[in-house]
Parts: structure tokens; sequence; C-alpha cells
């Protein structure tokens, strides 16, 4: 077997043309393939992780939401009994002063009734003195005894003019 | 000529009405004329009135007194 130089050159020509063919029809579109499949992975994956950080995001923004709205609750809350409070105080206060102002009136007036009183009872019995005195020296009264005071008051007068 | 009222619960006797004129005139060196009024209300004592001057001793004014000084001091 002898060899063959030109079959050797045909086989080679023959080999790199169909390693040009492979290389150009088949292996680059693979690669190319390849690649924007490897791209699209990787913008998958940075899209993947993207979501999770706005969902973690939005995780802390829902728990801060919550803790504001605890904290405010709780604001309210402190704040209502604050006021509640304060307006128990008002409330008490003014009952207890009411409470003074209608008894100071109610001794007010009961002095003031009893003075009426007192003093209808004093002018009544000083009326009921009077009277019975003048029922009494009427009767007593003679006429010598008119005529003596007659004459002794007109000595006081004349002794006074 | 001076008017002298003279108010009494009794009428007064004749002797009592000069002796009055005389001590009015006397003291007032003035003629007097005497002017009776007999009220029983007064109760007893005499009342007179000489010119603007009244000098009211009856018993009834006493005891008019006597209540306001009762009204004043109870």
């Amino acid at each position: 077997m002898e060899i063959q130089i030109q079959q050797i050159i045909f086989q080679l020509i023959n080999f790199s043309v169909v390693v040009g063919a492979l290389t150009y029809f088949l292996y680059k579109p693979i690669i190319k393939i390849l690649e924007e499949r490897a791209d699209k992975i990787v913008k998958g994956q940075q899209a993947a992780e993207k979501s999770i950080q706005e969902a973690d995001k939005i995780e802390e923004l829902k728990e801060k939401a919550i803790k504001d709205g605890q904290k405010q609750a709780s604001e309210i809350i402190a704040d209502a009994k604050i006021k509640a409070k304060d307006q128990a105080i008002i409330i008490t206060n003014q009952a207890k002063e009411e409470a003074s102002h209608i008894i100071t009136k109610m001794k007010a007036d009961f002095d003031q009734e009893k003075q009426k009183q007192l003093k209808l009872m004093k002018s009544q019995f000083s009326q009921a003195v009077v009277s019975v005195s003048e029922k009494v020296l009427m009767e007593s009264l003679t006429e010598k005894k008119h005529q003596q005071l007659i004459d002794k008051e007109l000595e006081s007068i004349f002794k006074a003019i | 000529m001076l008017t002298v009222q003279v108010i009494t619960a009794v009428k007064l006797p004749s002797a009592t009405i000069t002796k009055i004129k005389e001590r009015v005139e006397d003291k007032y060196k003035t003629d007097a004329q005497i002017v009776e009024v007999v009220k029983p209300n007064v109760i007893g004592g005499i009342s007179l009135t000489i010119g603007s001057d009244q000098f009211d001793s009856t018993l009834k004014n006493k005891l008019f007194k006597i209540k306001n000084q009762l009204d004043q001091n109870l």
C-alpha cells in the first residue's frame, strides 16, 4: 500500500471544508443560542433578584406601616386617656363648685328666711306687748288717775320748754 | 295770738285748760288760744302743740316708743 499524496491533500482539504462548514453553519449558531440563553438566564436571575428586593422592600414598608399604626394607636389611646382624665377632673371640679354654690345659696336663703321670721316674731311680740299694755291701761285708768297723769306730764312739758 | 292744741283721752276740767293757757302765755310772752281735742285712743296723758312745737306725753306715744325699742333690741 502506497501513500497517495494527492489523496491526503484532498482529504485535508475535504476535512477543512467540513470543519469550516460545521464551524460556520453549526458551531456559531449554537454558541449564539447558548449565549442568548445564558443572557436570558442572567436577565431572569436579575429580574428575580429585583423582585425579591422589591418584595423585601414592600415587606419592610408593611412592617413599618404596622409599627407606625401601632405607635399612632398607642399615642391616640394615651392622649384619649389623658384627655378623659382631665375632663373628669374638670367635671368633678365643676360639680363641686356647683354644689358649693347651691349650699351657699341654700344657707343664704335659710338665713334670710330665719331673719325674716325672727323679725316678724319680734314685731308680733312687741305689738302684742303694746296691745296688752293699752288694754290694761285703758281699763285701769280712772278719771282721777287720768287727771293726776295729765298734771304730772304738764309739769314735765313746761319744765322742758 | 298763739294757738295751742291740747289732745287728751278724756275731757279736761276748765281749771286745767286755764292753767295751760297761763303757763304758755308766761313762757311764750304772748296771748294763747287753746284748742281742746279729745281722742280716747291716746289712752292717757297729754299732747301739746304750741305753734310749731309739739310735746307728746300721751301713753299712746310712750307705748309707741317702747314698741320701737323692743323692735330694735329684741
